[in-house]
Order: C-alpha cells, then sequence, then structure tokens
C-alpha cells in the first residue's frame, strides 16, 4: 500500500518554547474558552496545516493519540473518586476523544468523516491502513493529526504507556494531509499489514539501502513529528516499529514537489 | 464497493447473551437495575442496565468478557482465515480504563510497573493469542464509536486488505461517565420513553456486541453508510434535525437508495429532550408517514460506544424472528403520524437503516439488508 504526503505541520515541545493557548487566540483568533490543553495542543498543528493548504469541506478528519486526554481524566477521577463530587460538565465533555475532533473539524471546515482513534501500538502504521481503506472507497483526501498530551506529573502517563521511569516524553501534535496521488506530494509512504519476525527484520534491515530508524517508546508516540522531522531533513528512511517482538515496516520516500 | 456480509453475530447485555436477552424482552422481563450517583442535591439513585457482575474497573473480566465475544465470532474461521482477520473496537470510554494506572500513581508504595491497561491493548492481546492479523484500531467518537468503527471495517475488506473483521462494541459502568451524563441533566430518573412529550433523558446500560464481517455469502449484508461531523453545538443538533438529515440522506445518495426503498428504521432515540425532537424532526423529512421505526435502548439502555454494533445485533436478530421489536414506554408522540411502532412488527427482510448520533456532531446512519 501507498499513500502519499501533500503537505505536513508539526509542533513538538521539545523544539519550541510557546504559550499554545496565546498563540492560538493572538496568531490564529481562536475562542478558546471551555477548552483544554489537549484539545488546545490538537489546534495548534491543525492550524499550522491549514497556513499551508486549502482544505476542501469534505476532507476527512482522524485524529490518533496513543493515550489521549489524560488530565482531564486525572481531574475527574479526583473529583468523583476522591473528592466525592461530580464531574463538571465541560471535564466530561472535554474527556470525550471527539469533542477534539469537533473544534479541530470546525478548524479545518471539514463536514465530512471525523474519526478519534486509539491504538496502543503501531498506532501510525494502522492510521495509514486504515486510511488507505478509506480513500480506496471513497477517493477523498483524509488529514491525519497525531496528538499526545504530557499529563503533570509524568509518572500517570509513564505507567499508562508502558514506558520507563526516566524515558522522556514531548507534548506534540502534528498533522499530514494524505492522498492516493502523487502530483504536487512531498513524500510517499510505503507500508503492509504484514507483522515480520527479528530475524526476517534482521535480513531486512541488512538489504536497506536507505537510513534505517528503529523507534522506540518515546519515538513511537511522536512517530508523525518523526515523519515531519525526516521530511524536513530531506532523508527517506525505513522505521520499523516494534510490539512484544513483533515488528512493521514503514518507508518514507522523499519526492521533489 | 464489494458486497461485505454480516456472517456472525453476538451480544452480551444486561439481560445475558443474545437468547436471554431475546427472551427478557419477550417476557417483559427486564434486568434494570441502579446506582447511586453524587449530583447537587446529594446522592440520588438512577435506573441502570447493568452486567449480572460488577465489571467496573475489573479489568480481568473486561477482557475476559471481550475475548469470549471474540471466540463466539471466530468458531468457524480455519488457522488461515484468523489470520486474515482484524479487530475494531467501538467505545467511548477509551480513557477510562486508565483510572487503575492513576490510582496506583497516588500510592506511593506500588511499585512502578508497565503494565498498560486499555481496551485496546487488550485487543492486541486477543489477536495474538489468537492468531488473528495482530491489526487492532480501537474508535472512540462516543455514541457512534462502533457504528463507525463498522463502516471503517467495510472499508479494510473493500480495499482488500483483510478478508474478515470483527467488530466489537464495549461499553461497562464506570462512575465517571455516570457523573458526566448527569452533569449535563440528560440521565432520567424513571424510564426512557422515546420520542414521548414526557421523555426526560436516557437509562444507561452495559453492552458488549460483535459482529463477524467478510464477503462470504450470508442472509445479511451491510450495504454501507455514512459518517460525518457537522453540530449544531458541542453536544445538540439543531432543533429542525438538518444534521441528522443531512447524514441519512447522504448515506442513501451514496447507495443510490429513494426512502421508500427503506424497509424499516432504526432510530437512535435517546429519549433526551433536545436529540428526540431533532431525530424526529429529520425522520419527517426524509420519510412519509408510513416509515416503520422502533427504538430499541428502553430494552438494553443507552450503551454509548457500543450501541452502534449491539443495537445492530437485536434489531437483526428481531427480524431473524420474523419481526421488529416494538418500542415500549410510548407516550403522546411530539410529532403527529411520526410514532414508532407499538406493537411487534411482521418482517422478514428488506433493506434497513439504523441511525446513531453522538456528542460534538458526529453521526452515523448505517443501511443493512436481509435477503429472503
Amino acid at each position: 500500500m501507498k499513500l502519499y504526503i501533500k503537505e505536513i505541520s508539526n509542533y513538538q515541545s521539545d523544539t519550541e518554547n510557546i504559550d499554545i493557548k496565546k498563540e492560538l487566540k493572538s496568531r490564529y483568533k481562536l475562542d478558546t474558552r471551555r477548552q483544554n490543553k489537549f484539545i488546545h495542543l490538537a489546534l495548534i498543528g491543525a492550524e499550522r496545516l491549514k497556513e499551508k493548504v486549502n482544505v476542501s469541506l469534505d476532507t476527512e478528519l482522524y485524529i490518533t493519540s496513543n493515550i489521549g486526554n489524560i488530565d482531564v481524566l486525572q481531574k475527574a477521577h479526583s473529583d468523583v473518586y476522591l473528592k466525592g463530587e461530580f464531574v463538571k460538565p465541560y471535564d466530561f465533555i472535554n474527556m470525550l476523544g471527539n469533542t477534539t475532533n469537533y473544534y479541530v473539524s470546525a478548524s479545518f471546515g471539514i463536514k465530512d468523516k471525523n474519526i478519534f482513534q486509539i491504538s496502543d501500538s503501531f498506532s501510525y502504521i494502522h492510521s495509514l491502513i486504515s486510511i488507505y481503506g478509506s480513500i480506496y472507497n471513497k477517493s477523498k483526501n483524509v488529514i491525519l493529526g497525531s496528538v499526545n498530551l504530557v499529563s503533570n506529573p509524568d509518572i500517570i502517563i509513564k505507567r499508562i504507556l508502558g514506558v520507563l521511569k526516566d524515558d522522556i516524553l514531548i507534548n506534540s501534535s502534528s498533522y499530514q494531509l494524505l492522498s492516493f496521488s502523487n502530483e504536487d506530494s512531498i513524500a510517499e509512504l510505503k507500508f503492509d499489514t504484514k507483522i515480520y519476525s527479528k530475524q526476517e527484520i534482521d535480513i531486512i534491515i541488512d538489504n536497506s539501502d536507505k537510513q534505517v530508524v528503529q523507534l522506540d517508546f518515546s519515538t513511537q508516540m511522536n512517530f508523525n513529528s518523526l515523519i515531519y522531522k525526516n521530511i524536513t531533513e530531506n532523508i527517506s528512511v525505513l522505521f520499523i516499529d516494534s510490539y512484544n517482538e513483533t515488528y512493521k515496516i514503514l518507508e518514507l520516500n522523499l519526492l521533489t514537489k | 464497493m464489494a458486497k461485505v456480509n454480516i456472517l456472525k453475530s453476538s451480544l452480551f447485555s444486561a439481560h445475558g447473551n443474545l437468547e436471554d436477552t431475546l427472551k427478557s424482552i419477550e417476557e417483559n422481563k427486564l434486568n434494570l437495575s441502579s446506582k447511586s450517583i453524587e449530583t447537587l442535591d446529594g446522592l440520588v439513585e438512577v435506573p441502570y442496565f447493568l452486567f449480572h457482575k460488577e465489571m467496573e474497573e475489573n479489568q480481568d473480566i473486561i477482557y475476559k468478557a471481550i475475548k469470549s465475544i471474540v471466540l463466539e465470532l471466530i468458531v468457524d474461521l480455519t488457522s488461515e482465515q484468523r489470520k486474515n482477520t482484524a479487530l475494531l473496537i467501538g467505545t467511548s470510554q477509551i480513557d477510562l480504563n486508565i483510572v487503575n494506572s492513576i490510582v496506583d500513581t497516588l500510592d506511593d508504595t506500588i511499585e512502578f510497573k508497565s503494565d498498560k491497561k486499555s481496551i485496546d491493548n487488550y485487543a492486541k492481546k486477543i489477536s495474538n493469542e489468537l492468531n488473528l492479523s495482530g491489526y487492532t484500531m480501537t474508535m472512540s467518537t462516543a455514541c457512534t464509536s462502533s457504528a463507525n468503527a463498522l463502516l471503517e471495517a467495510q472499508n479494510l475488506i473493500s480495499a482488500n486488505i483483510f478478508k474478515y473483521v470483527l467488530v466489537l462494541g464495549v461499553e461497562v459502568h464506570t462512575s465517571i461517565m455516570c457523573s458526566g451524563f448527569n452533569s449535563l441533566r440528560l440521565l432520567s430518573l424513571g424510564k426512557q420513553t422515546p420520542f414521548s412529550k414526557e421523555r426526560d433523558g436516557l437509562v444507561l446500560g452495559e453492552g458488549l456486541a460483535g459482529v463477524l464481517i467478510g464477503e462470504e455469502d450470508s442472509t445479511w449484508s451491510l450495504e454501507g453508510g455514512y459518517s460525518n461531523a457537522n453540530s449544531y453545538t458541542i453536544t445538540a443538533s439543531g432543533v429542525d434535525g438538518d444534521e441528522f438529515y443531512d447524514v441519512m440522506n447522504k448515506a442513501l445518495k451514496k447507495l443510490k437508495l429513494k426512502s421508500k426503498d427503506i424497509t424499516a428504521l432504526k432510530s437512535h432515540a435517546t429519549s433526551s429532550v433536545s436529540n428526540d425532537l431533532s431525530e424526529i424532526n429529520a425522520i419527517s423529512r426524509i420519510f412519509d408517514k408510513n416509515i416503520v421505526f422502533t427504538a430499541l435502548k428502553p430494552y438494553v439502555g443507552h450503551t454509548l460506544g457500543a450501541c452502534g454494533i449491539l443495537e445492530l445485533v437485536l434489531f437483526m436478530a428481531g427480524i431473524d424472528k420474523g419481526f421488529i421489536h416494538k418500542t415500549i414506554n410510548v407516550g403522546e408522540s411530539i410529532l403527529d403520524d411520526y410514532t414508532p411502532i407499538t406493537k411487534d412488527y411482521i418482517c422478514t427482510n428488506g433493506t434497513f437503516m439504523l441511525n446513531y448520533f453522538g456528542f460534538a456532531g458526529n453521526n452515523v446512519s448505517i443501511i443493512i439488508k436481509k435477503s429472503q
């Protein structure tokens, strides 16, 4: 299977030190009331993609996250279980995954399909497979967003993700406009449904003429941002993602626009 | 688009498995329990369709329940076919399974461990244990979660990515979700009365349900449908039902159908004040007053992310027995000439529309067909 990246945007907290809420209000003139940090993070990446492309009304939107919105859940948990109170209406609304999609689709002006999905592992590759199926059947372009917010304190998200205590996690929000057509595209993504064994992967690595990047927990969480980085640096890469000693591969091939 | 059929189905509701559920409905012996929740006025007891065995935060039971539904659905598949089977789950509660991890972090004495607990992680584990394809995805679009998962599954088969897809809807009680619905004043303290003037909210329900879809012959086919994001406000649609009309209309257009081609309609019908009004107005704009329509939530509760599949399975099971289940607790309709059926409607085949409308304007209309 192949998909083409028409355009890409990115925000990540380790390379930029900005007040996202302030940026959304001042630069993009957005009303940020009744939203939380996760939604703000989702919107910054979306607004940056909007600056680069015209998004048509019937574009489909998929937003994926390795874990979703932990901050609001922590608060709701504290309200219900520790304080014996009830969940505040906007905490409840903002807890639901597609609330984020609501604000992002409104930002893009999209009125078509709008899916929030989570895959604990192979999140990016599995999303591409879903999107391939959707474009195959509807011939529409798709925007794929990936949003990951590190809760404060980060020990909770580390337990949930199953990463080590000392791993460094970052906030990220990255979007790609994907298509079946390579016209005016900046990169090609090649992937399949096959699961590889360690032995098979070793052979693939040995025979690869591209730079090989094996993902760890931290880079798995920010795979979209890693794609952005390699596109910006003009590097074609063979990515290897893993889960419980099973492996999947994704080829990123740079194109000249 | 390639023909995709519904090959097998299963459900588990507050009344038990599919057979038990149908029996409870037939005998009008519905297992309605209740839960205490904190409100501004103190503790209130809300009606709730709960499983016999408490599942909340009991991760082992949730995992085993999902696995048992999957096992039931794949029983006839060969090992080669299983390897070509994806697993999609629709649930509104992805994040809520994280509560245990939050609790762990509050206790310094609990050792740090990498013990992921989430619906998708269970799906991965089950897929590996049962030698499925390893492809899993969990959709979370509130009340349309498993309905969206079904349409995504159809895409995967039509694009020749997988031969079979298991689509599950999963929803168990959590105090946070219950409290959230209450804080929006959407819960009824009595019973669900769909499309009735006296309606005062929904009754939540726990549910697990699944279907296996593929290209092999079956009497039931998944014709297709439409999913779109179109909302008046984040929690409600417009009174005229523009958003619901839009998705139903697009589903019909996509499949080149006219409203007269629809034999009957399964409505979303949450019994909430605004949703039911929008929905009945949308129905009246698409269909004439002869449309046969029903609501299934009064039997099993609003199973949120699971309702897409659970109500599909229940609806199909009724027709397999020769009728469409009547709607119970119907009072005076909010729209003249549009009342859901109050007697079981004899029906053995036809083309059916099933509607699901979620928070944040996520709406899905699915069309299925049963051949003679």
